[in-house]
């Protein structure tokens, strides 16, 4: 990238600090093509660096760090650890301020780790490794981006949906997220250099920030990036706009908030500060609007904006395609690779590529393979990464960590130059594992993706269990959909999901074929069941932004939660999970099924005068198809269920005689008398009267005739 | 669904009657909105509710919270079938239950 000669001294303080990174950034894109030729050298390298300059610290002087001079003297020195490890450390560090115990370099901050459950951590953050995060995150990105498509970006304001906020510890440290530390460097110019306020980037508790995010953005056609910690934020985002354009577009016109936003009453006094009637503005976003979401709506609404900034590998690559509705195709996305807040383990290698490559000067690396069952002589150093072999990441990092396991497994799935690229598969904790097979994040997204591709529904989110009730045991799915295809049943979506679930494991699929694992089972849940579980966790605590969907349910509480919302509706469908009466076609029987329908509807609420319409309508039909159906005796199948929304009883009565479809004014038969015919046809009025829908066909020898009736 | 409000100085109840789901929750949530304005103490009387969805309970959560700021909410009558989901999802630690 060539900046030829350009006059810094004309630019903007943000322009300036873009092209700083940028320039920056040749040299990092230089230094990595090096490094990745040969990196054992470079990562040996650092890890003697690492050793060195820590070995006074308490953690180095437990474990000599003094004498070790060879990989083979680290991992026979050292342990392998987990969090637990430097709980005690970085209590002290944390409340007592203590210095040098993990780390001789300079903690600048504790990042606060999302996790699933637990407590959650404080993971040192030295200056170093915010060294490394500076040069990968930006100079190195802002670089490619620059490259790919010029310089013009750099005057404009970026779309910011990372959170900044961050507390004190008792030490003086900071205590938050990592992206908002990261924007640390940006200082005071991140108001100037972003469209959204610090009212939505360091929120108020109960501030409805997705508004704000909104709102600022639409104001400023000029926006050139986004930067989102997790691709489906942006999404959010976008979706947010779509469902609330007209409340958005009044207020931009009018300088107004409107009411039924939620803020704290200081939030929206500051805001108002910020805002002015937009009349101009607001015109030229109706009409957008207006055009509709068929077409990509990003390029309209900002013709600038051509990168997202995000983590979107492993379960966030659907929302991927989803996000690729609303943009053009010549969108570009920055995808990070592997980034924790203990370091950044891979980097993209290109735009729009997920395939990353490990970073021989971020940390020093160690890999677990998966199937080595926690054996940790099996335990590899970079250089021998076998394609397709999944292991689990071990780290000894800049800030304090050695030899820690992090939970997160990847795959190798080749290398750049010389160097392995990882793609993330899933984390060790979040498996489940009933009969021997192991079925983890991967399988599970696999299955449910396929799913909604093979129906076309749209999948908005989804969760699993394991039944450890039923015997014997199952996975059970609950999702969350729009657009339920028509003409379908859940059954068959289900059988469809149990099949797709099998075809990622076969354990798995040995095991529910032999009935040792029972199959998939599959229950939807109410619209806006997500929703209320995020409001529910950010109520609690949670900062929003850290809010992950529930992907596997372990606790009994959340399975109550998710089951206790499903939808009725769906979940029954059309009158497969009806109950059913097998009845000889003998008018005497007529009692039978009325008796069973009385039973039925006994505690429901339904009215005298509407069940009496419907026992005149069974009677009709049944006595019709006893007539009718069978030359001598047969069956009749009869179905029914209750439908809510509105309450009514749906029925099917089912016969294997003549074909006759009793809504044809004649009889099939001539040879019947004519006061039977007569008689039927009578009949059949009565039941259009009362029914509210009739439907008959002819499918697998089979007379099928359904009613419905409201009640 | 049909809602039933009486308005009392600063005490407002609220009676539910019938199913809050995905179609009756907008209007609640509007209701809600031009009516909590200057109210101290919130009263949903639930005694003819017969069903609650994930929108309704946003809808309840939503008017808690604003409660919890400008005084207090109280849920009372409620049927055992919206009990089971107050229970179920957490609302129960969440919602003042008479």
């Amino acid at each position: 990238m060539d900046l030829g000669d350009i006059d810094i001294s004309e630019l903007s303080f943000s322009e300036q600090f873009y092209l700083n990174f940028i320039s920056q950034g040749n040299n990092v894109r230089k230094s990595l093509d090096v490094m990745t030729q040969n990196p054992m050298e470079y990562n040996t390298a650092l890890l003697m660096k690492i050793i060195k300059d820590n070995e006074n610290t308490e953690y180095g002087q437990k474990y000599d760090f003094a004498n070790i001079k060879s990989i083979e003297d680290y991992q026979s020195k050292v342990p392998i650890t987990d969090y637990d490890s430097y709980a005690d450390y970085i209590y002290r560090m944390t409340e007592n301020g203590e210095k040098n115990l993990l780390t001789s370099y300079e903690v600048i901050h504790y990042a606060k780790s999302s996790g699933t459950m637990g407590n959650p951590k404080r993971i040192p953050i030295t200056s170093l490794n915010q060294d490394i995060n500076m040069k990968y995150n930006y100079a190195y990105l802002f670089n490619l981006f620059a490259e790919k498509v010029g310089l013009e970006w750099i005057k404009y304001p970026f779309l910011n949906l990372t959170e900044l906020s961050m507390s004190k510890l008792p030490s003086g440290d900071t205590y938050g997220s990592i992206s908002g530390k990261i924007m640390d460097v940006f200082g005071d110019m991140i108001s100037e250099i972003t469209t959204s306020p610090t009212e939505a980037l360091i929120p108020r508790v109960g501030t409805n920030i997705r508004y704000i995010h909104a709102r600022f953005a639409l104001v400023n056609p000029d926006i050139s990036f986004t930067i989102s910690s997790f691709v489906s934020l942006f999404l959010e985002f976008l979706r947010y706009i779509k469902g609330n354009w007209e409340l958005l577009v009044n207020d931009i016109k009018n300088g107004t908030i409107d009411e039924s936003i939620k803020m704290p009453s200081e939030v929206r006094e500051s805001l108002f500060g910020k805002i002015e009637p937009m009349p101009e503005r607001a015109e030229e976003l109706r009409k957008i609007f207006e055009e509709g979401f068929d077409e990509p709506i990003v390029p309209k609404i900002w013709p600038r904006m051509s990168l997202l900034i995000g983590c979107g590998s492993g379960g966030f690559k659907n929302y991927l395609k989803k996000i690729k509705e609303f943009t053009s195709p010549d969108f570009n996305f920055a995808l990070v690779g592997l980034t924790a807040s203990e370091g950044i383990f891979s980097l993209f290698t290109d735009l729009n590529n997920p395939d990353s490559v490990l970073i021989p000067d971020s940390m020093f690396y160690e890999f677990l393979p998966v199937d080595a069952n926690d054996d940790y002589g099996k335990i590899v150093t970079m250089d021998k990464l076998e394609e397709g072999k999944e292991y689990e990441v071990i780290t000894t990092n800049l800030s304090g960590f050695y030899r820690y396991r992090m939970k997160d497994v990847v795959r190798c799935i080749g290398r750049y130059n010389n160097t392995p690229m990882i793609e993330f598969l899933y984390r060790l904790d979040q498996c489940l594992c009933l009969a021997g097979e192991k079925v983890n994040g991967e399988n599970i997204r696999a299955a449910a993706y396929k799913t909604e591709k093979d129906f076309g529904f749209d999948l908005i989110e989804f969760s699993v269990y394991v039944d450890s009730d039923s015997s014997p045991m199952k996975y059970v799915y609950l999702m969350e959909v729009e657009d339920f295809p028509e003409d379908v049943t859940k059954e068959c979506i289900q059988e469809k999901l149990n099949e797709n679930f099998c075809a990622t494991d076969s354990v798995l699929r040995n095991k529910i074929e032999k009935s040792i694992i029972g199959k998939t089972e599959l229950y939807f849940l109410q619209p806006e069941t997500y929703l209320l579980y995020k409001e529910l966790m950010v109520a609690r605590g949670t900062s929003p932004a850290q809010v992950k969907p529930p992907r596997i349910l372990r606790d009994e509480q959340d399975v109550s939660f998710f089951n206790v919302l499903r939808d009725d509706e769906l979940n029954k469908n059309n009158g497969l999970n009806m109950e059913e009466i097998i009845l000889k076609s003998n008018i005497e029987n007529l009692d039978s099924i009325l008796l069973k329908i009385e039973e039925f509807l006994e505690d429901k609420d339904v009215s005298i005068k509407s069940k009496l319409k419907l026992e005149l309508i069974i009677e009709e039909l049944f006595v019709n198809i006893c007539n009718y159906a069978y030359e001598k005796e047969g069956e009749i199948k009869i179905q029914y269920g209750l439908l809510e929304d509105p309450l009514r009883i749906t029925m099917n009565f089912i016969d294997c005689g003549v074909k006759f479809n009793p809504l044809d004014k004649e009889a099939p038969d001539l040879t019947l008398e004519a006061n039977q015919r007569d008689i039927g046809g009578l009949g059949l009025t009565i039941v259009r009267k009362n029914a509210d829908e009739i439907d008959y066909k002819y499918e697998n020898n089979q007379n099928i005739l359904s009613i419905e009736k409201i009640f | 669904m049909d809602i039933e409000k009486h308005k009392n100085g600063k005490k407002l109840d609220i009676k539910l009657i019938g199913r809050l789901d995905t179609k009756s929750s907008p209007e609640l949530k509007e209701v809600l909105e031009d009516s909590l304005d200057d109210v101290e103490e919130l009263t949903f009387d639930l005694s003819e509710l017969i069903y609650i969805s994930s929108s309704g309970l946003r809808v309840i959560l939503s008017s808690q919270k604003r409660m919890d700021k400008q005084g207090s909410m109280k849920v009372t009558n409620v049927q055992d079938i919206v009990m089971e989901v107050f229970e179920s999802t957490g609302f129960v630690d969440i919602l003042t239950i008479e």
